[in-house]
């Protein structure tokens, strides 16, 4: 059999999407290794701005001084504290509250679901939800964080089309033998719908991590403050203090700072990106998934 | 006495499940139908001190005086405008990313370009505005260019001329990979009969694209474009308050924002009750409106 070469047009195509394709992922990928290359510069040479993706008069000055900062890893803490517990409460509560809901047998489950798509799409305004999640005494306290985002409407619809998938015979083996439904759920639904609940916990951490108009509403102390406030202030705060020393020879600069506070704030996400991948085309697909 | 056993297995399931609904359905209420009840101080002067049963019923004044409102007006048409822009440039980059990768049959190379376009997604709005400020601040990459060309360094966040371009950009940059997925999941359901015997009929890659991968897709394309239009009216707190500057609230100033500033920070409760309400309802409308378009057009509704 004779190997049948690819027209001049096809390989002319192809190669444009590489080119394309390398280049976009190229970009994507440059602010990352550009600030970590500025946080390792000497403040002068990332002032004058010719720092480009090779560190210039490598010292670790910002960062010795980012690491003393108190706050920061307070912040972490908080965050941490927040997504970690947020996300296991979040997923026990949505799966608890989306399985009765997923038994067509279940009396109150249309009028319940049509209640949870109602909220999806008819937005509260924000006000008196901040008037009310502050006469619920939250203010101030991590957990209204966690308790505010207890169920995230969406997950709820994608988790009870993910257990109705499941065949009932399951459930009535079970109850055969005597089984409640709590254990039916716990014993066999999460069982079965792991890949689900772990593209669902990974929704819920990336939006507990990167909360940030939640901790504005509610977080005025500076001990609670979760990373992305902290973050933020950092920024504008070595933004402003930046103007006079500016042509100064030191070692750090507004720039160096910022940037290797903005590294110190990816390194968790580039940390545990490799191990959350594969749950993303699970993931993207069950948020195509309706009710 | 089967009957029997049955009929107590009824009630004992039900009530199984009613205790494991009424967490969330109080959820719901405290969270959700509260805070819409709460509303109603939309018709009030709401004082925070006297609170909702004290504060004066006004009736529609606050709505009245919104239509009179010029700010309204701005803060409406910055939010038509963004909603535009984020639609327009941000939508069609990846269905273009997922029919370039349909193209690749190397796992490896593939792998990288998804692990490089994927990640920008889990990084928070606040470390997007880093790297701008970074990349387009006084020193940085972008004016180093433009000192090159001999033209005056230009603080670009600084400038509303330039603010919808940079949050429109940053969107880009943080969500068409991710956004890519969904298309590149309905492209590998795709029967690879279709394009063998399209091979055999002599039709080009090019060909094969545009009469095999994209009509496939279309369905997903539709859906996902009303799926957008339905949240036309949320443009994203975080994606826009990030990039606000007070020289750039003339257009960067949306319904969100607004009503974060003027509502918590100024304590104009039951006017910028009243926005949220509006904006609340328009939004319904156009979910409605985009579910009964995509029920038309492709069979399937975006939300129910």
């Amino acid at each position: 059999m004779k190997h049948i070469k690819s027209p001049f047009s096809d390989r002319v195509l192809v190669g444009i999407f590489f080119v394309f394709l390398t280049t976009f992922a190229l970009i994507c990928l440059f602010p990352i290794f550009n600030m970590l290359a500025i946080s390792f510069s000497e403040g002068f040479h990332a002032n004058k701005g010719d720092v480009v993706l090779l560190p210039k008069g490598f010292n670790t000055e910002s960062w010795e001084k980012i690491l003393s900062s108190d706050r920061l890893w307070k912040g972490l803490r908080n965050t941490i504290v927040v997504t970690i517990g947020g996300t296991f409460l979040s997923l026990l509560f949505s799966a608890v509250f989306a399985y009765p809901l997923s038994k067509s047998s279940f009396p109150f489950a249309r009028i319940i679901m049509f209640l949870v798509v109602f909220c999806f799409i008819f937005r509260y305004p924000i006000i008196p939800y901040f008037i009310a999640v502050k006469d619920y005494g939250l203010m101030n306290s991590l957990w209204s964080l966690i308790i505010t985002h207890l169920i995230v409407e969406m997950n709820v619809i994608i988790m009870r089309t993910f257990f109705r998938q499941i065949p009932d015979e399951m459930e009535e083996a079970a109850a055969m033998e005597g089984a409640g439904q709590f254990t039916i759920l716990f014993r066999i639904y999460l069982p079965l719908s792991k890949a689900a609940l772990a593209s669902l916990g990974l929704f819920y951490a990336v939006n507990y991590w990167n909360l940030y108009m939640h901790p504005m509403l509610f977080i005025r102390k500076a001990d609670l403050q979760p990373l992305q406030i902290i973050i933020r202030n950092m920024l504008s705060s070595a933004e402003n203090e930046g103007g006079g020393s500016a042509m100064v020879a030191t070692l750090t600069s507004p720039s160096t700072l910022q940037a290797a506070t903005i590294i110190f704030a990816t390194i968790p996400i580039i940390i545990a990106y490799p191990f959350i991948q594969k749950y993303f085309a699970k993931g993207a697909m069950l948020g195509s998934v309706k009710g | 006495m089967k009957n029997q056993l049955k009929s107590s297995g009824w009630m004992g399931h039900n009530g199984a499940l009613l205790i494991m609904v009424l967490p969330g359905v109080i959820w719901l209420i405290m969270f959700r139908f509260i805070p819409l009840a709460g509303s109603l101080i939309a018709f009030q002067d709401y004082q925070i001190l006297r609170g909702f049963w004290e504060s004066p019923w006004v009736g529609l004044k606050h709505f009245r005086y919104l239509f009179q409102y010029p700010d309204f007006y701005k803060i409406f048409r910055n939010t038509l405008v963004l909603g535009v822009y984020t639609l327009v440039f941000t939508f069609p980059l990846p269905i273009l990313i997922a029919l370039m990768m349909n193209e690749f049959r190397n796992k490896q190379y593939k792998g990288f370009i998804q692990t490089a376009i994927y990640i920008p997604y889990f990084f928070s709005w606040v470390i997007i505005a880093g790297f701008a400020e970074e990349l387009l601040g006084l020193n940085g990459m972008i004016n180093r260019m433009v000192k090159a060309t001999g033209n005056d360094p230009v603080i670009f966040l600084q400038y509303s001329q330039y603010f919808r371009t940079i949050v429109t950009s940053a969107t880009i940059y943080r969500e068409s990979g991710w956004s890519a997925i969904i298309f590149i999941a309905a492209m590998s359901s795709i029967d690879p009969a279709l394009y063998e015997s399209a091979k055999i009929d002599g039709a080009n890659r090019w060909k094969q694209i545009w009469h095999i991968t994209l009509p496939c897709i279309m369905e997903t394309v539709i859906i996902m474009l009303m799926l957008k239009l339905g949240q036309f009216m949320t443009q994203g707190f975080d994606r826009i308050y990030v990039f606000l500057k007070p020289m750039t609230l003339e257009v960067g100033d949306i319904f969100d924002t607004f009503v974060f500033r003027v509502g918590i920070t100024q304590g104009q409760h039951s006017l910028t009750t009243a926005i949220g309400l509006f904006q609340s309802v328009v939004g319904l409308i156009l979910v409605v409106l985009s579910n009964k378009l995509s029920k038309k057009l492709t069979g399937e509704g975006v939300v129910w």
